[in-house]
């Protein structure tokens, strides 16, 4: 019996793999891009992007070779039982942890925002909001994300189209002034939020039409890849890169100095509230992995009771896996990169590949 | 196991109005059929229908010596119609006539020149159509009775709609006759494929419901579905559309209206032509149609009579309308107690020193005003027109106007309030509006609460909710999400006629096209 | 599960959000809103902020009638070790919730600008109410003594500041409007360093001063002297270096491409003297390798109106205006050279950003030389290539009755 019986449309999964590769890589990356990669942070974002495009496609390839499967089924059917096994529960792993970095990341983030109010509050809102979208199964993450989607592309236009103005093109020069380095450098933390795409390999499966697999994600990859290139250029162009690497949340600060006609001023509030609905929907697409996941491992006939529990444990292990937002920040951008992308993003699902060919399994054309 | 007191009383309820009907019907069950002798049937009639002092049974001879009896309902049946055609025939005019055959035929095929004669046996269908307004003939010496069509009951005049007023388009609405109704649509979709399937429903009442559709655009499966619901209800009667709308409805629990209503004709011609199906209950005016999505509670019949560029603009609008009306005394307390910095700094003092003096936070003085808002609303409705417009005045303009001079209020509030209300009647559709009025309290606790955070949160979950209604099997927020490109042009504006080639995309309709050739090609 | 009782698992959390209490809530009559904050640095180390508060109106002016007398805004002074300190001091005098979201102006007086800004200038990077956009100011005196002057049209000195700044900026630019975001990218950039605009207080002229209605002397602030943006102040990294006067400060506007605007007075035909309006330009700083020597081309263009003439005839004629062009590029020019001059010689701080401009078209070579840059500034050539081209000469052609 499937566990999920909804189906998705192409478009669907387009708008759903941006909200939720964009929906934090706004708001966090052009600083630690930019830490790195100083005034070429832009091109950083360019090339990451074209990275995106090939984790997109090892995702597309195993999904092509099973389509009806996802990464913890699939992993059973190529390395057999026990192995498989384990690769699934470290891919259920994954998300569950991937999921408490972005909880805890919101949290930190709203709690700048609304500093008296514990952050715990927050955390605990956004993954009930997101276990009550789970709970309606996938179609409903969906909708939601499409409702969600042209109000998020819109405000990052905006923002964009308000600041044009503040834009000094000199903060842009020396283009690559110290080599190709520090941009290749640059690179590792957006790839690892591009390879996110491993989510999809759980979603693919209920996709209506399978032959819109490849366009759709690829779409996916293109648009994201251009949002996240307007807030990084965008972000440099006013700041410069060294200001905007030491700035928290840069696109925020961007938002802040907005000022039209002395009317609309400070719209970063509202921006925090739609930062707010894009990471919720983040967070509802990992959580969806993390529950329809664990109730594959664990063979259950239905995963709504597992949801609960689930979001408890995540917003526990957000609340005390980092002590503070140092931490947090030492850990996003030099622990997590290695452990995700060469591991679960990567890594495994290139091994998988490899061997489902070796092993001659699968659909081959 | 835990089991809810109100359940218990409900079964014990159901087990009660079970015995009561037995009793009811155990009555007169032996003598189901019509027996030779006229004294007899009357006898049961009269047992049956005892204290019944509506029904009138006149006795009279037809051909000066065959005795009979016309029983009817007086208010129900027309009675220039009995005295004139039914009482005349057979007393005077059935002389000169040959009676062969059958008696009850004879008086059928040759004296009553009726068009609705039809010939019965039993009892209980004698007794429905004597209270549904029909003269029964009961004639000496025969085991069958003839139903006459005199219903004629006096039913109100055909008037313009009172919820739904147009500036342009047709002014008639229903009224509370089905037949009435029935033929209102019919002259507006005189296709042969236009569909009327009749129910009854109602364990007193009787009340006739009708299922409405166009064969060839309609779902045979939602049609069949909504057959299927209404046959399941077992209910003692229905006195207004909205019994049957909540028990047919998907989303018992929901907020959210998932069953249109209308009093126009027009409407429901429109709703017919997309695909829908529409239910008329007897004895109102508001006739439900179904599946119905949310955006159609952003339309109003105007929008497709007037030009297009005004009807987009106003369609516009009241999307705008939908949002201050359910935002915009959150937004205010978001960012005032919670954003200032948002504020121009000038506007910003000028709120400021409104509220100099003001004794309650803003979260009181909103829920106030609010508060006071929906009593006089509340009470322009239900009191007689000329004294309502009174209350309207004094509670608007003294209230607001001394509760600002007093101090308790500050004037940005009152506006505040006044332009939500208003906002509100925008929204054409009165029952969705009344939704987003309760969800109002809902976003001002939140944003009182979290600031802009928890007014998000809070139409995250009421976003949540409506993503994940369906409604007879579409999906309630189509088409926006599932988003349908091709019929956005009917749902942020109202696109030019010629551009509306196909019907919506979100019925599994059978016939998409809706026109043969684009306007340019003529 | 029931949808019924995950509704209500949410009006359980709901309850529970509501029942703590509503964190950060501030109504908006428990604010004070400031709008200006002047830091002053003591001798002895300490720290002196003082905050300008709006008082709200209180809305119902026609009924009370008699609101126009009192002032519309305090000043608040509290002295601390450090910024942040100081700031929540002022509590222990203020009845409300200090609000700094609607700030707009911060004033350094020269000695906390001479001990460097970049500690001082930390907290309204970092507190999250403080917008970045907030313009800065340093002046010679104190800085608490900057808002204390009545102001002429608007409500509030920082009223009247803000308005100021737009048109002394656009207008006469003799002044260089700086937000917090710009001194720190020009600190935090390589090869320049940060200029911010001068805020003093002069005396009123005789014209000016209008008969006092009663003794409202007191302690107001005082009637006799009125605001004045003209200048600049040069830092080197975040510490003070020195002044820049009017000129010198149109100097930089035409040096570093802030804006092409204001007023030239030239020398004419026969002693008499015409004043150019320059309208617009660009300009470039170019560092330029030739024969193995780099050195610095500062190219400027500016297009100009004749703004008047004080008499000066034929001022149609061609061979005129091409003279008059070349006579307002030699003023330019020689104001340009004079403040490269005393840029590198005397102040020793490159805030025209030479360094940078080699930062950014040859990086590579920045390398090399970044560490000597402050000795190489101070000996490099610099080349002055300015071009004006006069357009419109006004809605008159020559004085009527100088025929």
């Amino acid at each position: 019996m499937p566990l999920e019986k909804g189906k998705i449309s192409g478009k669907q999964l387009t708008v759903l793999y941006i909200t939720t590769i964009v929906a934090s890589a706004v708001v966090f990356l052009p600083g630690v891009v930019a830490a790195k990669a100083q005034q070429d942070a832009w091109i950083s974002s360019i090339i990451a992007a074209i990275t995106g495009f090939f984790l997109a496609l090892l995702v597309l390839r195993l999904h092509s070779r099973f389509p009806e499967q996802n990464v913890i089924q699939y992993s059973r059917t190529i390395l057999g039982k026990w192995p498989g096994l384990i690769t699934g529960a470290g891919f259920a792993w994954f998300f569950i942890h991937i999921n408490a970095v972005i909880i805890r990341e919101f949290g930190a983030f709203l709690a700048t925002v609304l500093p008296e109010t514990p952050p715990v509050v927050f955390m605990a809102l956004i993954v009930l909001l997101s276990a009550y979208y789970v709970r309606n199964g996938l179609e409903v993450c969906c909708r939601i994300a499409e409702f969600y989607f042209p109000i998020f592309v819109l405000q990052v236009v905006v923002i964009v189209l308000l600041v044009v103005k503040e834009v000094r093109w000199q903060l842009f020069e020396p283009i690559l002034g110290a080599g190709w380095g520090p941009v290749i450098e640059g690179i590792f933390p957006p790839v690892m939020w591009f390879g996110e795409v491993i989510t999809m390999s759980m979603i693919l499966p209920y996709l209506h039409d399978k032959s819109q697999a490849a366009r759709s994600l690829f779409l996916g990859v293109l648009l994201a890849g251009i949002l996240f290139f307007l807030a990084s250029f965008f972000t440099i162009g006013v700041f410069g890169g060294d200001l905007t690497a030491n700035l928290n949340f840069p696109v925020f600060e961007l938002a802040r100095t907005i000022s039209i006609a002395q009317f609309l001023e400070r719209v970063d509030a509202v921006l925090m509230s739609f930062w707010v609905a894009g990471g919720v929907i983040k967070i509802t697409t990992f959580n969806y992995c993390a529950v329809l996941g664990t109730a594959q491992l664990l063979n259950l006939s239905d995963y709504k009771p597992i949801i609960l529990p689930l979001a408890v444990i995540q917003v526990f292990m957000a609340l005390t896996g980092w002590e503070n937002v140092g931490q947090l920040k030492y850990f996003i951008n030099d622990i997590i990169a290695p452990y995700s992308l060469i591991l679960f993003e990567g890594g495994i699902p290139l091994m998988l590949l490899v061997i489902a060919r070796i092993r001659r399994l699968g659909v081959t054309k | 196991m835990f089991i809810p007191i109100w359940e218990i009383l409900m079964l014990g309820k159901i087990c009660v109005d079970g015995e009561m009907m037995k009793n009811f019907w155990s009555r007169f069950k032996k003598k189901t059929y019509l027996s030779f002798s006229l004294e007899e049937n009357l006898q049961i009639m009269r047992r049956i229908l005892f204290n019944c002092m509506d029904v009138v049974y006149r006795e009279f001879y037809i051909d000066r010596y065959i005795r009979a009896v016309l029983v009817y309902a007086e208010g129900l049946a027309d009675k220039a119609l009995i005295n004139s055609d039914i009482l005349k025939s057979l007393m005077l005019q059935s002389q000169d006539k040959k009676l062969t055959g059958s008696l009850v035929d004879a008086v059928k095929t040759i004296i009553l020149p009726f068009a609705e004669v039809k010939n019965v046996t039993e009892i209980e269908k004698i007794i429905n159509s004597v209270l549904s307004g029909d003269s029964i003939l009961l004639i000496e010496n025969c085991d069958q009775a003839l139903i006459i069509g005199t219903r004629g009951w006096e039913h109100r005049a055909i008037t313009e709609p009172s919820t739904e007023t147009v500036i342009r388009g047709p002014r008639e609405a229903y009224v509370e006759s089905l037949q009435v109704n029935l033929a209102l649509l019919r002259r507006k979709i005189k296709s042969s494929e236009l569909k009327f399937e009749k129910l009854i429903v109602g364990r007193y009442t009787k009340t006739d419901v009708v299922i409405a559709y166009i064969n060839g655009l309609a779902d045979p499966e939602i049609v069949k579905e909504v057959k299927r619901r209404i046959q399941k209800i077992d209910i003692d009667g229905i006195l207004e559309s909205n019994y049957l709308e909540e028990l047919i409805d998907d989303n018992p629990y929901s907020i959210f209206p998932t069953i249109k209503h209308t009093e126009r004709p027009d409407t429901t011609a429109g709703l017919l032509l997309e695909g829908r199906v529409a239910v008329f209950v007897d004895g109102t005016p508001f006739v439900l149609s179904m599946p119905n999505l949310f955006t159609s509670y952003m339309q109003s019949p105007e929008d497709y009579y007037e030009r297009y560029y005004i009807s987009s603009f106003i369609r516009l609008l009241r999307f705008m309308a939908l949002n201050i009306s359910l935002l915009l005394p959150a937004a205010y307390i978001a960012v005032t107690t919670f954003h200032p910095e948002m504020l121009p700094t000038v506007l910003l003092l000028s709120l400021a020193g409104q509220r100099e003096g003001v004794p309650f936070p803003a979260l009181i003085e909103v829920l106030l005003m609010e508060i006071i808002f929906e009593i006089l609303r509340e009470a322009g409705v239900r009191l007689p027109k000329a004294v309502g417009q009174t209350v309207s005045i004094v509670g608007a303009l003294v209230i607001g106007e001394a509760a600002v001079s007093a101090g308790i209020v500050s004037p940005a509030m009152v506006i505040i309030v006044a332009l939500t209300g208003i906002a509100n009647f925008v929204m054409p559709a009165y029952n969705a509006a009344g939704a987003v009025r309760l969800l109002r309290f809902l976003m001002i606790i939140l944003a009182s609460v979290l600031g802009l955070f928890g007014v998000m949160f809070g139409l995250m979950l009421v976003q949540g909710h409506l993503a994940s209604l369906r409604t007879f099997g579409v999906p309630y927020l189509s088409p926006i999400a599932p988003i349908s490109i091709e019929d956005q042009k009917d749902v942020w504006i109202r696109g030019p006629w010629w551009t509306m080639q196909i019907r919506p995309r979100f019925f599994n309709n059978l016939n998409q096209k809706r026109q043969k050739v684009k306007r340019k090609d003529k | 599960m029931k949808p019924g009782k995950f509704l209500l698992l949410i009006y359980i959390s709901l309850t529970l959000m509501i029942v703590p209490g509503c964190w950060s809530r501030r109504e908006l009559n428990s604010l004070s809103i400031s709008q200006a904050i002047a830091v002053d640095l003591e001798p002895d180390g300490k720290i002196v902020l003082t905050f300008l508060f709006v008082k709200p109106d209180s809305g119902q002016k026609q009924m009370g009638g008699g609101s126009g007398s009192g002032m519309s805004y305090v000043l608040v002074s509290e002295k601390g070790e450090t910024l942040f300190d100081t700031q929540r001091d002022i509590y222990l005098s203020l009845p409300r919730k200090l609000f700094m979201g609607q700030n707009s102006l911060v004033i350094y007086s020269e000695q906390a600008a001479r001990a460097g800004l970049g500690p001082l200038m930390d907290l309204f990077f970092r507190h999250k109410d403080f917008r970045l956009t907030n313009y800065v100011f340093v002046t010679r005196g104190k800085a608490s003594d900057m808002l204390k002057f009545q102001p002429n049209l608007e409500s509030n000195p920082v009223r009247e500041i803000f308005g100021a700044i737009t048109y002394a900026h656009m207008r006469v630019s003799k002044t260089i409007p700086k937000d917090i975001k710009d001194f720190l990218i020009d600190l935090g950039a390589p090869g320049i360093e940060p200029v911010l605009p001068e805020i003093e207080l002069v005396p009123k002229l005789a014209g000016e001063e209008l008969p006092q209605s009663g003794s409202s002397g007191g302690g107001g602030p005082s009637q006799k002297t009125k605001l004045r943006l003209a200048g600049m102040a040069v830092f080197k990294e975040d510490k003070f270096v020195d002044w820049l006067s009017p000129d010198e400060t149109r100097a930089l506007h035409f040096a570093v491409a802030m804006g092409h605007l204001g007023i030239e007075i030239i020398p004419g035909p026969s002693d008499k003297k015409l004043a150019v309006e320059i309208i617009g330009g660009t300009s470039k700083i170019k560092p330029i390798v030739k024969n193995g020597r780099l050195f610095i081309r500062i190219e400027s263009t500016s297009a100009a109106n004749i703004g008047e003439t004080m008499g000066v005839k034929g001022i149609d004629n061609p061979d005129l205006i091409n003279e008059l062009n070349k006579e307002t590029e030699n003023v330019i020019r020689e104001r340009i050279e004079k403040l490269v001059k005393k840029a590198q010689k005397e102040y020793r701080s490159d805030f025209m950003g030479f360094g940078s401009a080699i930062w950014r078209e040859m990086p590579q070579y920045w390398k090399e030389i970044e560490n000597e840059w402050d000795e190489l500034f101070t000996e490099i050539p610099v080349e002055v290539v300015v071009k004006v081209d006069i357009k419109g000469i006004g809605m008159a052609s020559d004085y009527s009755n100088e025929r």
